[in-house]
Order: structure tokens, then C-alpha cells, then sequence
């Protein structure tokens, strides 16, 4: 059975829970609040500390084994490293990892509880079953495993029913009854996996356009026509692209959250996911690059083409690819939940950082009648008085 | 808050205080217009006439910038002179009696005979009057006055500003001779006029009242004339005015109508004339016989007796088929004149217009009677309230429209959730290494203007229009009336 690790409290050794809204690791038990530095601190000099016994452990064991008696297990340590690969760097170190941090099934003893906790292939973060403590399994978050950024959790997840309410609000063909008869699943504070695309694209493209202008001269009404080639040559950048890498959650769901404010990202700290459950990624830089690339590309072909001054201009010829890509690996926060409307599901997800809802939301005929009803008559009342008005003057004048 | 309704109360109260904002502004338009286009009272001031200046063109003919000065030139000479000259240009002008309520009701004229001249111009019929009031009765005489208004209607067609110019210039040099002041010297440019000595036959008895229906643009060369009329008098001015209750009420000489529309014709003239008292007339004819439209149809009515009463009262309707003067008139006399306006003439002439163009003559003379029958029945044409219909009907459309953009919106605002196609927030530049815009062609075009012609194929504008006109027999007889060539 692997180790797992959860934050314990340095005051009560209850496990530590991270606050979205204070950014800190907090006690529910004795109410201590600590920066996740400081509780850094406290488990490297924890860790320090059972290296040192360990140390004086396989020391002392090795004077045991010529004694005659058994030792301890020991715990590797994570290499460090920087998390901007290319493309291909990343398909080498999947491909080279450590073939046991993608075991099916892992089993680990909870750290508060010491009770068996099994996750799937996928989780690296997670609570227990049994004591609600945070559990991070370490191993699938080493090597290239890794995350080199995490944006932690601003949205409380208590305020998600109000925010709810407004989502609702704001929708205003919504079915008059959803909001009494739809039943809201369980909420998911998920760290998802995402990669964040750098890459530049470079393009050749030739344009055409023209422009016309009307003007009598003498009996004649005259059109002159000027025609234009445009010439373009050069490239666009482009800085973290989002793409989540997982393959059982929405793409479509995940584009409409963006954007996410990567002023708030940090370098990765297991401690950031205690109290949420966390993900690593399941599809390569490579399996999802065209998501990002198909963006990146459009943009570019976007951009070369509105840089042509004159009105419309037609294509001639065009060539646009990618002479870099690097991708790293990221988690961001996001809240998933479903809701239950007659039968139905319609999926939610919130922005973890910004507050953002998106999600499926049924449209109700009788209230797309009622505003059409209400539109018209509006519309009617105001335009109709103003015609009637314009009317009578204009007879009133005649006559 | 109501989650039935988008919006909010307060979105609600701004809607209406920008509706009532809206419909508030329109209200003091449209007070404001009345105020300033009060329809009819030609002589009251409130129809634009400018008191001080002495030049007034209602019908834009003369440039802003001559007319200013021409005013200007002759008010400057008023204190010399002590007598004022005006000149008025209207498409109500063109009649002694119309000069002369514009001078009397326009308070022109110095001093307490209110001394002076005004001379009106119809650019509709080229016509003008000259009207002399005070001392201008004797400085001017009927040949002075005659000799002007000749001299202006030969210029003012084509030189409007020059004939003004002329008129103000002859008839201030006149006047100042009879005061002992000599202005001529303030005139360089002028064109002398006769001097003034009655050296030209008597006119006929209402001669200078019929240049109002006797126009050079309404008379055309023709092989007819008058003397081969066997009810046209020999000796106009010696006509004695008679009633004839049994003169036909159809003469249809241009065969114009089938023998049943003709019956038709008279026994609906009939049941008009019951219940109005007054004569219809519909006379066709190949030709009108050398004299205008205006004056054939006049004369037609006065020398074959129609109308009833002292004052004849009555309409003719002229229908001429003379090839490049074929057109059609309609003429009031008596008090029929009152409803008889410039306004009721281009309604019933656009009524008509297209079936003469098209060649439905029998259809054209039916509608007017009708329409002539719905004048003077409800003694007015009632007012057509189709605009208003057109106006809702436009408005509700447009409402349609309006309300399907609003719930189309409103669904796009349902969808949160959509494939990102574009990431241009994570973009920069585009950097360009070459960025060329190269001019390659140019290609012209030309296509020719369409120019409606100007002969005499008539058109749908405005109809020619005379009031006040008399016929070429008989005082008693005074004739409004307007119509168009086709």
C-alpha cells in the first residue's frame, strides 16, 4: 500500500482544509489558519525530520540486520523540474514514467484515519470515505506527473446556490417551474487537468479588394472602380491557450468557462488541492493539440486578413502553420454539479476562480410567447403612436 | 422580483419616459407646423409674405441672393420717391384682383393714400397683372399698365430677375418723374419700357384679367380658330350674357364616348344638378380653336348661356384633343369658384391623369364627376385617413420585426455553453515582415441619364391653376379653375 499524505494541523493534528476564500489551510477542530507555506515548512521539516529518522532508521536497521532484527520502508522524493515542455518533450516523459503512477486501482492508507482509501487511475487528490480528510496521493504528482501551476479556489462553494439563482434570473425564457422542480446533483470542487498551449503561427497570405465610387460628369452617371493586391507575410504569438486534458469532462463545457486569470496562478503545492478533488490528465499535449491549434490557427487567419483596410477582401492564396508549440500543465478550479429537470440532466460548471456559470438551460415556449407578446405590444405602442402622429400631421398639412 | 418578466421595474419606467419624451417632441412639431402653414388665408401675412421687403418670391424663381437686393434697391428709394413698388411672385398671381388684394391686405403703399404699384406673376401661367393705387392711378396709365405687364411677361420666363429688375426700375423712374425725382441713374442695367403713350389699340374689355387663363405655354399654333365656331360671337366684347337651362349638358365633338356612356353621362349630370344647383358641363372638342384651354372652356360656358344665378354658378369640364395641346380643364363659375381651389384641382386631375395617359377617356370623365359630385355634395373632398392606416399597418410590421430580433437575442442569452473558435485574447501581433498594398486597376463605367422630356406629353406634377379669370364675353362671368396636359 502506497503512503498518502494529508495536511495536519501542527496544533491538534486534525487534517488541514484549504479556504477559497482566505487563499489559507484552516483547522475545523481548534481553528488554526495557516499560509500553505508555513505548512510547507512544517511537512519539509517533518519530512526532514523522518529522513533523519529514517536515516538513523536504516542505520539503526543495518545494525539490527547485523543483529539479526528488521527495519523501516522509505519514501523517494520527487525530482523537481520545469513544466514548459514542446510537445515532443511531453510524449517522452509520459512515455518514460514510472508505469506504476497509472496503475488502475491504487489503494492508500489515509494519513488521519489510517483507514484503506482506493482511487482510480485518475485521482490524485481526494477525501476519505470515512473521516472527510483530505487525502493527496503524492506519487501521480511527481516527474512528469507534475503540475506546474495550480489556480486555487476563489469561489466558496456556499455561495454557489445564490449564484445559482442569479444564472437563473438572468435567463429569461427559462421555464417558469425549473426553478422549483429542478433538482441540483452534488457539487464538485475539481482541480481539472489543462494544458496551457504557448505557439507561434506563421503565415504567407495574398489578398484582393476593391473599392468604387459614383459621380455624374456632364449626361453620364460615372463608376470608377479601383482594384488592390495585398501582400502579407509574418506571425502571431500566442501565450497559454487552455485546453483541459481530460477526457471525461465537456470540452465544450470547459471552453465556455474560459477566461481564467493567470495573475492568480501559483506554482504547484499539493497543499492548494486539501479539500477538493483533483485530477491529472488522461490525454497527452499531443492527443488535444488540435483544440487549441485550430483556435490559434483561425485567430491567425483572422488577424492577417483584418490588417486589409478595404471593406471584404477575397483570398487569393494563404499559408499558415505552427513553427513552435510548447505546452504546461496546469490545474484549474471548476465546479461541476448536474440538474435534474423532468427527466433530463443538464450539466453545469462554475468557474472556481472567477464565479463564471455556464450550463444547459431549457427553454420554455409559453414563456418565449409571453416575451414575444410583450416585445411586440412595447414596440407596437411606441412606433404606432409616433406613425399615427407623423400621419396626421402630414394630412393635417395636405389639407 | 418576477422571474416572468426580463425586465425590470426601472427598465419599464425608462421605456416610458423615453416613449413619452418621443411623442412630447412630435406634439410641439407638429403645433409649431399648424402655426406656421395655416392653409387658405393667402393675405393675412402669416403666409410667409415679408412686409418689409418689396420683392416676394413664393415660388423660388428668383435666386435668394437677387431677390434680397432687388427689395433692398427699391426700399432704399422709397423716401425719394414717397410711393412704393413691389413686385410679387405667386402661383395665385396673374389677376388685377389678386395684385390687388396682395397691396391692400399687405398694408404696401406710402403715406395715407397709400401710394404705389405692385406687379404679380404667376410662374405656373406666365402671367401677370399690374395694379396702381394713390397717386399711382394717375402717374400710370391703363397703356403704362399694359405696357409693363407686356414688357415683364416677355422677359420674365426666361429672365425672371432681369424682368423684376426692369419693372422696378421703369416703374420707379415714372414715379419719380411725376414727384420732380430722378432715379434713373439707379438703374443702369434696365431695358426701357414704352414710354408710356397710348399708342396701342384699345385692349378688349377684359383683356389684361384673361392673361391669367391665356398663356403662351397653354397656346398653341393651330389650324383652328374661333371664327369657324358658329356660337362664338363675332364681337366677344358686345356679348350679351343670357341663360339657357336647355343647353346639352354632354358635348362630346372629340367623340370621346360611346352613345350609352353619353346617356349614362347626362342622367348622372342630372341627378348632380337636382340636388346641387348648379350646371355640369362636359365639352370635348379636336381643338380649342387658337385660345388656351382655360379661356376656350370659359367662353364655351359664357357664350352658350350655362350656369344659374346673377352669377352664372357652375362647372365645365374641357376635354381637348388637339394633337400637342391635348389636355384636359376644369373651370368653376359663380360661387362653385369657392371649392373650386388649387389643391381640389390636383386632386381630381391625379385622379384622372393616368386614364387620359392611357387612353381610358370615357373612365377619366366618369371619375371626375364623381369626384366633382363628392366636392360639392360634402362641400369638400373629406380628408383621406389612408396615411394613417398606411402609417399603423407600417408600424405594426416594423413592431413584428422588432419584437422577433428582441426574442431571437433573448434565446442566444439561453446559450452558455459553446466550442471556443477563436483565441484571440491569448494572441499577440500579428507581426509582419512584408505588408505591400498594391493599386493593380482601375476600371470606369458610364451609364447615360434618363431625361423625361420636356414636350408636350404633360406629366403628373402639379396642375396649372388660375383664379379669378374671366371669359372673353360677359364680366359677370369669373372662372377658377386648373388642369394638365397629357
Amino acid at each position: 500500500m502506497a503512503e498518502a499524505t494529508g495536511y495536519s494541523c501542527p496544533q491538534c493534528r486534525a487534517t488541514l482544509k484549504l479556504d477559497p476564500n482566505s487563499g489559507k489551510l484552516t483547522c475545523e477542530f481548534c481553528g488554526g489558519s495557516f499560509d500553505v507555506d508555513q505548512i510547507e515548512a512544517v511537512v519539509d521539516k517533518e519530512s526532514a525530520a523522518r529522513k533523519e529518522t529514517e536515516r538513523h532508521g536504516r542505520k539503526w536497521q543495518q545494525e539490527q540486520k547485523k543483529k539479526g532484527q528488521e527495519g523501516y520502508n522509505f519514501v523517494y522524493d520527487a525530482p523537481e523540474g520545469i513544466t514548459t515542455r514542446s510537445i515532443e518533450e511531453w510524449e517522452a516523459l509520459i512515455a518514460g514514467g514510472d508505469q506504476e503512477q497509472f496503475d488502475e486501482v491504487v489503494g492508500y492508507t489515509c494519513s488521519n484515519c489510517a483507514a484503506q482509501v482506493v482511487t482510480d487511475k485518475l485521482t490524485v487528490a481526494t477525501s476519505c470515505q470515512y473521516c472527510g480528510g483530505s487525502v493527496v496521493v503524492d506519487q501521480r504528482l511527481t516527474g512528469g506527473l507534475k503540475p506546474g501551476y495550480v489556480i486555487p479556489f476563489k469561489v466558496d462553494a456556499k455561495k454557489l446556490p445564490e449564484m445559482l439563482t442569479k444564472f437563473y434570473e438572468d435567463r429569461p425564457l427559462l421555464p417558469k417551474n425549473f426553478f422549483y422542480d429542478n433538482q441540483v446533483g452534488e457539487v464538485q470542487g475539481l482541480y481539472v487537468p489543462f494544458w496551457l498551449y504557448d505557439g507561434q503561427v506563421d503565415g504567407s497570405a495574398t489578398y484582393t479588394s476593391s473599392t468604387s465610387r459614383t459621380y455624374t460628369s456632364g449626361d453620364d452617371d460615372v463608376t470608377e472602380t479601383d482594384y488592390y493586391e495585398h501582400e502579407r507575410v509574418g506571425y502571431v504569438q500566442f501565450n497559454d491557450v487552455p485546453v483541459d486534458a481530460s477526457e471525461r469532462i465537456d470540452d465544450d463545457l470547459m471552453d465556455s468557462i474560459e477566461p481564467f486569470n493567470y495573475k492568480d496562478m501559483k506554482p504547484f503545492k499539493p497543499g492548494y488541492l486539501t479539500g477538493f478533488v483533483a485530477e491529472r490528465f488522461d490525454q497527452s499535449p499531443r492527443e488535444v493539440f488540435d483544440r487549441s491549434g485550430d483556435r490559434m490557427k483561425r485567430t491567425t487567419e483572422s488577424m492577417f486578413r483584418g490588417s486589409v483596410s478595404n471593406g471584404f477582401p477575397d483570398t487569393k492564396s494563404s499559408h499558415f502553420e505552427f513553427t513552435r508549440a510548447e505546452a504546461s500543465y496546469v490545474l484549474l478550479p471548476v465546479y461541476l454539479f448536474n440538474c435534474k429537470y423532468r427527466g433530463k440532466m443538464y450539466r453545469y460548471a462554475v468557474n472556481g476562480q472567477t464565479g463564471k456559470i455556464v450550463g444547459e438551460v431549457p427553454t420554455g415556449k409559453s414563456e418565449s410567447r409571453a416575451a414575444f407578446l410583450k416585445a411586440f405590444v412595447r414596440w407596437f405602442g411606441m412606433s404606432g403612436a409616433a406613425a399615427v402622429i407623423i400621419a396626421l400631421v402630414s394630412i393635417f398639412l395636405l389639407n | 422580483m418576477n422571474k416572468f418578466f426580463a425586465y425590470s421595474n426601472h427598465d419599464r419606467s425608462f421605456v416610458g419616459r423615453a416613449f413619452a419624451a418621443f411623442a412630447a417632441v412630435l406634439i410641439v412639431v407638429a403645433v409649431a407646423l399648424s402655426l406656421c402653414f395655416h392653409p387658405g388665408m393667402a393675405w393675412a401675412g402669416n403666409d410667409g409674405t415679408d412686409t418689409n421687403m418689396r420683392v416676394n418670391d413664393f415660388n423660388g424663381v428668383l435666386s435668394e441672393d437677387d431677390e434680397s437686393f432687388l427689395s433692398k434697391k427699391i426700399k432704399k428709394l422709397e423716401p425719394q420717391l414717397k410711393f412704393d413698388v413691389v413686385v410679387y411672385i405667386s402661383s395665385n398671381a396673374g389677376t388685377r384682383g389678386n395684385a390687388k388684394g396682395f397691396f391692400e391686405k399687405n398694408d404696401f403703399g406710402y403715406g395715407d393714400a397709400s401710394d404705389g404699384i405692385v406687379l404679380g406673376y404667376n410662374p405656373d401661367t406666365q402671367e401677370c397683372a399690374v395694379y396702381a393705387n394713390g397717386i399711382g392711378t394717375t402717374i400710370f396709365s391703363d397703356a403704362d399698365i399694359k405696357a409693363l405687364e407686356d414688357a415683364f411677361v416677355e422677359t420674365a420666363p426666361s429672365k425672371p430677375a432681369q424682368a423684376t429688375y426692369d419693372f422696378l426700375a421703369n416703374a420707379s423712374i415714372k414715379a419719380g418723374a411725376y414727384q420732380g425725382v430722378s432715379v434713373s441713374s439707379e438703374w443702369p442695367n434696365r431695358t426701357k419700357a414704352s414710354s408710356g403713350s397710348a399708342a396701342t389699340t384699345p385692349a378688349p374689355a377684359n383683356a389684361a384679367a384673361n392673361t391669367a387663363a391665356n398663356t403662351s405655354a397653354n397656346t398653341k399654333p393651330s389650324a383652328h380658330t374661333t371664327a369657324e365656331l358658329d356660337w362664338y360671337p363675332k364681337d366677344p366684347s358686345s356679348f350679351v350674357e343670357f341663360h339657357n337651362p336647355d343647353a346639352p349638358r354632354v358635348v362630346d365633338n372629340a367623340d370621346l364616348l360611346t352613345d350609352d356612356e353619353e346617356a349614362a353621362l347626362v342622367a348622372k349630370i342630372k341627378d348632380m344638378e337636382d340636388r346641387l344647383d348648379m350646371d355640369f358641363v362636359l365639352y370635348t372638342d379636336i381643338s380649342s380653336y387658337g385660345l388656351s384651354r382655360g379661356l376656350y372652356a370659359a367662353d364655351f360656358y359664357t357664350f352658350n348661356g350655362y350656369g344659374r344665378g346673377d352669377d352664372y354658378t357652375g362647372v365645365i369640364y374641357f376635354v381637348c384633343m388637339e394633337p400637342g395641346n391635348r389636355g384636359f380643364w376644369t373651370a368653376a363659375c359663380g360661387s362653385a369658384q369657392e371649392l373650386m381651389t388649387e389643391d381640389n384641382v390636383n386632386k381630381m386631375d391625379d385622379a384622372t391623369f393616368d386614364y387620359f395617359k392611357s387612353g381610358d377617356y370615357a373612365k377619366a370623365i366618369n371619375i371626375q364627376f364623381d369626384n366633382l359630385d363628392v366636392l360639392y355634395t360634402n362641400k369638400g373632398f373629406p380628408i383621406d385617413w389612408s396615411p394613417v392606416l398606411g402609417a399603423i399597418i407600417i408600424a405594426f410590421i416594423i413592431s413584428l420585426v422588432l419584437a422577433s430580433k428582441e426574442v431571437r437575442q433573448l434565446k442566444k442569452k439561453m446559450i452558455t455553453v459553446m466550442p471556443a473558435r477563436y483565441a484571440r485574447e491569448y494572441a499577440s501581433g500579428p507581426v509582419f515582415s512584408v505588408k505591400t498594398d498594391t493599386h493593380t486597376d482601375t476600371k470606369v463605367t458610364r451609364t447615360k441619364h434618363y431625361t423625361p422630356s420636356d414636350s408636350d406629353s404633360g406629366s403628373s406634377g402639379r396642375s396649372s391653376y388660375s383664379g379669378g379669370y374671366s371669359s372673353s364675353g360677359g364680366s359677370s362671368h369669373t372662372f377658377s379653375g386648373g388642369g394638365r396636359s397629357f
